[in-house]
């Protein structure tokens, strides 16, 4: 239901090396234990060693794939020490997708990602302070109450 | 841009002015309007309006599960391509209904 709208096509294809693994075929039931896979739909960011990044669980529509996706991707990098590639794919979701679910999420980790660029402490408590007054709701904005005064 | 908020305006569900591109996902296209050549999502009647579209558009997206998008089987070869081309590996593990 996802995955035949275009922009979600191309966001996997240009980002992503898409890999797809039927959970029933029993070929597969090594790949399943190797991944400690449980329930689906799963989807894992990988790096290229194999070492798993970010995951979700569950059917998204295609405007809350793709926001999603960006901020899955932003994930890796962030993990991987890649902040200002990170930065760039959390500023594409809040840009980009702002009503989405995981946009809190994003704003949270945006400003972790510019924080460890820089070390600057305006880069982290900025969008941080953001999150109070955008998503006051968001279990992201409890995460950094404690810098609300 | 800031847009001088009425008692019966509501931006979006979470109170953010949706910037041009993405605001035609988020919000009945009956509830944007053009300002200086760029949408704005200034005229929104209410929240349930909101979400009554954005169920309708769920219902409305649903469509064959087909995609052109390359598949591999294996996450190990996924993983070594995406060593060569500097990405990332993306695994979708499903179930056939």
């Amino acid at each position: 239901m996802t995955y035949p709208q275009a922009e979600v096509q191309k966001a996997i294809t240009s980002r992503f090396v898409p890999c797809q693994i039927n959970t029933q075929d029993p070929a597969n039931a090594e790949i399943v234990r190797r991944f400690r896979q449980a329930w689906t739909p799963d989807l894992r960011v990988v790096d290229p060693e194999g070492v798993e990044l970010y995951r979700w669980n569950g059917y998204l529509p295609p405007f809350e794939f793709l926001a999603q996706l960006l901020a899955a991707e932003a994930h890796g990098w962030l993990r991987l020490g890649d902040n200002r590639r990170a930065a760039e794919g959390y500023a594409a979701v809040l840009d980009q997708h702002p009503t989405a679910a995981c946009a809190p999420e994003a704003l949270y980790f945006l400003a972790v990602a510019r924080y460890k660029d820089s070390h600057e402490a305006q880069d982290l408590l900025g969008p941080w302070h953001l999150l109070k007054s955008r998503y006051p709701e968001s279990t992201w904005r409890i995460r950094q109450s404690f810098t609300e005064t | 841009m800031v847009v001088a908020l009425a008692a019966h305006v509501v931006f979006d569900p979470v109170g953010v002015l949706v910037p041009a591109g993405a605001l035609r996902q988020s919000v009945p296209p009956e509830c944007c309007r053009r300002n200086q050549g760029a949408w704005t999502a200034g005229a929104v009647a209410n929240v349930s309006l909101v979400a009554r579209w954005r169920r309708r558009r769920l219902t409305e997206e649903r469509s064959p599960d087909v995609s052109d998008i390359p598949w591999l089987d294996d996450p190990d070869e996924a993983c070594r391509r995406a060593k060569a081309e500097g990405k990332l590996a993306l695994i979708d593990f499903f179930s056939p209904t």
